[in-house]
């Protein structure tokens, strides 16, 4: 239960870092960190097949979604400057 | 000290909500909301219902993905119009 116990302090110290920072770029890497975080506790917690395709299929998706908001945040400052 | 998941789950979900809520820039809404759903997910996953979490996994993403493009044609169009650069 060790590792349970690390990421979720991982997983609280890096969104309550992502609350308070103001730039909109140092931002990116701490959703990932929360991101990769998540993915680790779904095969942790569910050690079977159907984790495991659950957890890949999320990491995929997560992965695209914030490349996703990446991508906007370099469009919207391209647009508005 | 064990810290059980569900709590940092429940955590991500309070916060997400709280920054949805009080962040001003609608790029900064949208990130409270891709937080929002990783504790969703999270907190579906850990209770077991696994199919659930990959189809709301599917969901907010194809969301997100569908407001950033609003945005960004919206954003378009307000340039276009002259009002904001």
């Amino acid at each position: 239960m060790i590792e349970e116990t690390i990421i979720s302090c991982i997983i609280i110290y890096m969104v309550l870092r992502l609350f308070i920072t103001q730039n909109r770029l140092e931002r990116m890497p701490y959703l990932n960190v929360i991101n990769f975080g998540v993915a680790a506790i779904i095969t942790l917690k569910n050690p079977s097949p159907l984790g495991a395709i659950t957890s890949m299929v999320y990491f995929i998706l997560a992965t695209v979604g914030a490349n996703a908001i990446a991508f906007t945040i370099s469009k919207v400052k391209e647009i508005e400057g | 000290m064990n810290i059980e998941f569900i709590y940092a789950a429940a955590i991500l979900m309070i916060v997400g909500a709280l920054g949805g809520v009080l962040q001003t820039r609608p790029i900064d809404k949208f990130l409270m909301l891709a937080v929002l759903g990783d504790g969703l997910i999270s907190i579906v996953a850990t209770f077991g219902y696994l199919d659930v979490a990959m189809a709301s996994s599917f969901m907010t993403f194809v969301g997100i993905i569908i407001m950033m493009i609003g945005l960004v044609r919206v954003l378009e169009i307000r340039k276009m119009r002259g009002e904001i650069g």
